[in-house]
């Protein structure tokens, strides 16, 4: 059989897609946990007065925070935020990255040139002074926090997408619809566009683990998703103030850790080519 | 000079296509300084209200919070102070060009010239960054050369898992762990964690200082590397594996090199270039990493004053702290790039779009 071969190879197509769907239904458990939190665990905003900072087991198999609080329901809760957050601002990102790779790349001359350099302005900023900058401005709440991951995660986008459209631009099938009569906006959005989505999906992978991330820094810094909202990032934040409590330091960051393992993992399989010897 | 060093000199190559293609790449930074600065500009002005409104009491508590903490009287005194009452492009040049001549106007917290707050603040921060790269390519070079010496080995898909791991490691996890384990919360109580300097370090000689101050940066630096380590290695050892696939490294290998000589003159001297440019990658990253890390463990540098400026809602600090980091971070770019073109005339800045 072929997939067996290929484990007994080692490093072969079949490997490398056992990879890919251990990372996706890791994903997928999360995601799944995430959607039934309030079923499968309890009350993530119950303070309990006479439990605060328990270790971990017995009642509370993750312990519970300052407040009494048990971890393992805000992490469930907190995993709806993380996916969310992510997935959301991604897709704002690609939308705007598109749009803007897409006209840059296929107007050239000066939209490209000016387009380019918006760009390139807004790659300038450390993702982390932009937000900061940005929440203060807007005020911290769920939305803000995905309009500004949104608008930082754009710029790789669109220079990919710019890339693939400068590259397709002159292809037969482009050349084809323009003789046929198809104008700039009909090529970019049938034909080119489509074509380039290929390494927009890899980037995109990553592109949402990087979302991640910066969502738990903002919870973490306390400028994100504001409390009382579980998020990773705020219950991590916790070990500051309370460094013995070692399950606050634990087990937020390894839920973080595992959902952007996978996603790495997703990226670097959609975007390798599969494996032969 | 031995024979198949590749080793051709750089001044005779550089043509006026050299020279060109530099100015042309820093034709593109003024238009980009503009861009940084019509963002920042228009991020803090364009939205509801204004600085006046916010830093007392915020435009999300509405009209009455901010009245009941400022007269109306005193508000337009304010704003006349700052300038806030004039059009917005007088706003914007009369901003760009005190900018441009490094007055960045007085803390809206404490009265003091930002300037100065950010010239205590920014070496620490640089020092911070660039100890953290160092850090990384001085571990990552290594491994990653080594690892596509030995590629398909264990010990290259070892490595490999580790660098996987590593890359899902943030910062601010990589701290807190730290915090529980390495600096005295519930395990080991190794390294400090709060600050740069032990209390009462003043009067301690130089080298106590010095080491003090080492032993005090061990784990920020160490945090904030973990990410850079990870791309550093994966990038060397993608470009070495790719090296050592051309037709050269088979000639010098068939003309008798040694291993260790393939590997490093003809593999490695080629992975700098992917190198060169990944440092201007890092540095953003780096920097939005320093936030992190110096407001876990109390380091007073740039990263800490744009936070806590940030809490403070302090908006003549958040627009330098800010905009500075971008300049740092376009410079830093396009000096990569540059160095990148000095060493290889191949490179054109196609990707920038430029006419």
């Amino acid at each position: 059989m072929r997939w067996r071969d290929g484990i007994l190879r080692g490093r072969s197509r079949s490997r490398s897609r056992l990879r890919l769907w251990l990372a996706a239904s890791v994903l997928a458990l999360l995601s799944v946990g995430a959607l039934a939190a309030g079923l499968i665990t309890g009350d993530p905003l119950e303070n309990r007065l006479g439990a605060r900072l328990a270790p971990p087991g017995g009642e509370h198999l993750l312990g519970t925070d300052n407040n009494g609080r048990d971890v393992l329901a805000r992490l469930a809760h907190g995993a709806r935020v993380s996916l969310g957050v992510g997935a959301a601002s991604m897709g704002l990102a690609l939308a705007i990255g598109v749009l803007i790779g897409g006209v840059a790349g296929m107007a050239g001359g000066w939209t490209d040139f000016v387009l380019t350099r918006a760009v390139e302005v807004v790659l300038c900023f450390p993702a982390l002074f932009l937000a900061l900058g940005a929440m203060a401005v807007l005020g911290p709440s769920t939305a803000n926090v995905i309009a500004v991951l949104g608008v930082m995660g754009f710029p790789p986008v669109a220079r990919l997408v710019r890339a693939e459209v400068l590259r397709l631009r002159h292809a037969d099938f482009a050349a084809a619809a323009r003789a046929s009569g198809a104008g700039f906006a009909r090529i970019l959005v049938r034909h080119l566009i489509p074509n380039a989505m290929g390494p927009v999906w890899v980037l995109a992978a990553f592109g949402v683990a990087g979302a991640i991330v910066s969502e738990s820094a903002l919870s973490f810094l306390g400028v994100g998703v504001q409390e009382p909202t579980a998020t990773w990032g705020q219950s991590l934040s916790l070990v500051r103030s309370y460094p013995h409590a070692w399950w606050l330091g634990v087990f937020p960051g390894f839920a973080l850790f595992v959902t952007l393992a996978a996603l790495n993992v997703i990226a670097e399989e959609l975007g390798s080519p599969p494996r032969r010897r | 000079m031995t024979p198949g060093g590749g080793d051709g000199g750089l001044g005779d190559r550089h043509g006026g296509g050299t020279r060109n293609a530099i100015v042309r790449r820093l034709v593109a930074l003024p238009p980009t300084f503009i861009g940084i600065t019509l963002l920042t500009f228009a991020g803090l002005h364009l939205v509801p209200g204004d600085p006046i409104d916010a830093a007392s009491g915020g435009v999300a508590a509405g009209e009455g919070a901010a009245a009941r903490t400022l007269s109306p009287e005193s508000r337009a005194e304010l704003r006349r102070a700052y300038g806030l009452n004039r059009p917005l492009a007088t706003q914007y040049a009369d901003w760009v060009s005190r900018l441009v001549r490094l007055d960045l106007g007085r803390s809206f917290h404490d009265g003091r010239p930002v300037k100065n707050k950010i010239a205590e603040r920014l070496p620490t921060t640089l020092t911070l960054t660039f100890l953290a790269a160092l850090l990384a390519y001085l571990v990552a070079v290594p491994l990653g050369t080594a690892a596509a010496a030995r590629a398909g080995s264990r010990f290259d898909r070892g490595l490999g898992a580790s660098l996987w791991l590593a890359a899902a490691t943030p910062p601010y996890w990589a701290a807190s762990l730290a915090i529980v384990f390495l600096g005295g919360g519930a395990y080991l109580d190794w390294f400090p964690v709060l600050g740069l300097a032990s209390d009462g370090s003043e009067s301690w000689p130089l080298a106590a200082r010095l080491a003090d101050r080492a032993w005090h940066l061990v784990l920020p630096v160490g945090c904030l590397s973990i990410g850079a380590v990870a791309s550093v290695s994966r990038v060397c050892r993608a470009a070495v594996v790719d090296a050592l696939a051309q037709d050269y490294v088979r000639t010098a290998r068939a003309k008798g090199a040694g291993a260790a000589r393939v590997l490093v003159r003809h593999g490695l001297r080629t992975a700098l270039l992917p190198l060169v440019t990944l440092a201007s990658a890092l540095l953003p990253s780096l920097l939005g990493g320093s936030i992190v890390v110096e407001t876990i463990f109390g380091i007073p540098g740039m990263g800490l004053l744009g936070y806590e400026a940030m809490v403070a809602r302090d908006y003549p600090v958040i627009l330098a702290v800010t905009s500075l980091a971008a300049m740092v971070t376009m410079l830093g770019m396009a000096a990569a790039d540059v160095v990148y073109r000095l060493v290889d005339p191949r490179v054109t800045f196609e990707g920038t779009g430029l006419p």
